[in-house]
């Protein structure tokens, strides 16, 4: 907006945002709940109000008189006042029907994308210790924890042969031992330079048998393969706000009268209704009048 | 209505409201039944039943492919943060009028054609409005898929440290990393991250994760 030379004085955002704005920030309080709670000085507390009133004390004690005020107002008091220079208003869900859901305008669902690499280990580990080294940790949102996924799983995820892919499709980018499998062989003879998939897969696979701690040779293995996992369709409910002017310079839409007619015509079943309804758009820079 | 649109911005999807689907840990390849047992078909089935909500929104659905890839291919440039796991190309792949080709998906080209026909991916942008996503409307006739893919946190074994397990920092929208407690901001409780995140690990795992 600074390009344009614009201040915005509003900002208009859903009321689930307004509680996280008004305390959710640490700034807002300064009081961390991960503080242990001190054994506390006012002997007149109560038991039920002994965890609100240590969050003030705390608030209190970080923030001073200004983040007690805060907390006390709620978001009321967020509401009220202005944050950084902006009014806060609030855009209200409304009612479609018994049976569906409240229409937020400022909420939607929105996906993102994000991918994972799995790699063999580069350095060869203790022996013994061979177990999990091509594995990967990647965060589960649905049980909110790490979840080890191994490389064998992911092997088997990418389908190839049988009936998933054609093992015989080519790379792009073969590894540095599938292109060597052009230079010639003990004997003299030029080895065939392999850079499909079934050699892809071959290696990769040697990789579980390392894994399992059965007897592979640490030379005979490709450290390039490399498996990419995607998780592309992540999708959250999104919260939007709108930052804007407030006022006639951005534009107003004027409502005059308006009149509702209903009518039945019998003969083809039908009810018809005419709605008459005057408005205006202003500022009018096109000289257009008001339409009807 | 607005006659100055200089004067408005809309600041989208900056808070998260809720989980919907898609970061479990499920292959979509993978069977329902028979976990250890991973077919094409299966995929390209449950990618579209998750796609669709075909069994209701709150079912569990899968949510991960998997590619082939080398080194090469990502010290190449082409796959370091980013790529596009549908038929969409990236702004830099696309390098002629009729289009260009997928080098950022892993194996290149002709692998992804071949995922292409197994898993149908082409079908993934069926039904979208395609007017509103070219000229990026905040509102559109119906939902968006998304094709992009940026490089997400995950650990990988590291036998140099401690716990034998380095995080490979993510580049994308949520940030370098996750760990457990972030569930609960990202399905829009009025929690900071910080709080979230120290109420379920370690501060010093915390600290590490910011």
């Amino acid at each position: 907006m600074s390009r344009y030379g614009v201040s915005p004085n509003m900002m208009i955002m859903p009321p689930q945002m307004l509680l996280y704005m008004a305390l959710a920030p640490e700034a807002k309080l300064s009081a961390p709940p991960f503080l242990k709670p001190k054994p506390c000085s006012h002997s007149s507390h109560h038991p039920s109000t002994h965890r609100l009133l240590h969050c003030r004390c705390a608030a209190y004690e970080k923030g001073g008189p200004a983040a007690e005020a805060r907390f006390e107002a709620g978001v009321a008091g967020f509401e009220a006042r202005a944050f950084r220079g902006c009014g806060i208003m609030t855009s209200e869900p409304f009612e479609v029907s018994e049976d569906q859901d409240s229409v937020q305008m400022l909420t939607r669902n929105s996906q993102v994308g994000e991918f994972y690499v799995l790699q063999p280990p580069q350095v060869k580990p203790e022996a013994g210790k061979e177990k999990f080294t091509c594995d990967a940790l990647i965060y589960d949102e649905e049980s909110d924890r790490h979840v080890r996924v191994t490389w064998e799983q992911a092997l088997k995820a990418c389908c190839i042969g049988g009936d998933g892919v054609s093992d015989d499709t080519k790379m792009a980018s073969p590894t540095k031992g599938m292109k060597n499998q052009g230079n010639n062989d003990a004997t003299g003879k030029p080895n065939p330079a392999k850079d499909d998939l079934s050699e892809w897969k071959e290696r990769a696979s040697a990789w579980i048998a390392f894994n399992n701690g059965d007897q592979v040779t640490w030379g005979d293995l490709d450290p390039d393969i490399r498996i990419v996992i995607a998780r592309p369709f992540i999708e959250h409910l999104m919260h939007s706000v709108v930052m804007t002017v407030s006022g006639r310079d951005t534009g107003a839409t004027l409502f005059g009268p308006a009149d509702m007619q209903l009518s039945a015509n019998t003969q083809v079943k039908t009810i018809e209704g005419a709605c008459p309804l005057t408005h205006a758009t202003l500022p009018c820079t096109h000289g257009l009048p008001a339409s009807r | 209505m607005v006659t100055k649109p200089q004067n408005v911005l809309v600041m989208r999807d900056v808070a998260c409201a809720g989980y919907v689907a898609g970061c479990n840990t499920v292959f979509f390849a993978q069977d329902s039944e028979d976990t250890e047992k991973f077919s094409l078909n299966e995929a390209g089935k449950n990618m579209m039943e998750r796609l669709s909500f075909a069994n209701d929104v709150g079912a569990k659905y899968a949510s991960m492919l998997a590619f082939p890839c080398t080194a090469q291919q990502m010290s190449s440039g082409h796959l370091d943060t980013v790529m596009s796991v549908t038929t969409r190309l990236l702004p830099w792949e696309v390098t002629s009028a009729s289009g260009g080709d997928h080098h950022s998906f892993p194996g290149g080209q002709k692998v992804f054609e071949a995922y292409q026909n197994g898993l149908q991916l082409r079908s993934v942008h069926f039904g979208e409005d395609m007017k509103a996503a070219e000229n990026q409307d905040f509102i559109s006739q119906g939902s968006t898929n998304n094709a992009t893919c940026f490089i997400g946190p995950h650990r990988l074994f590291d036998p140099f440290t401690k716990s034998f397990m380095n995080l490979v920092p993510g580049q994308g929208h949520f940030g370098p990393d996750a760990i457990p407690g972030d569930a609960r901001w990202r399905r829009g409780e009025s929690v900071s991250l910080k709080t979230a995140r120290e109420t379920m690990v370690p501060l010093e795992i915390s600290q590490h994760g910011r």
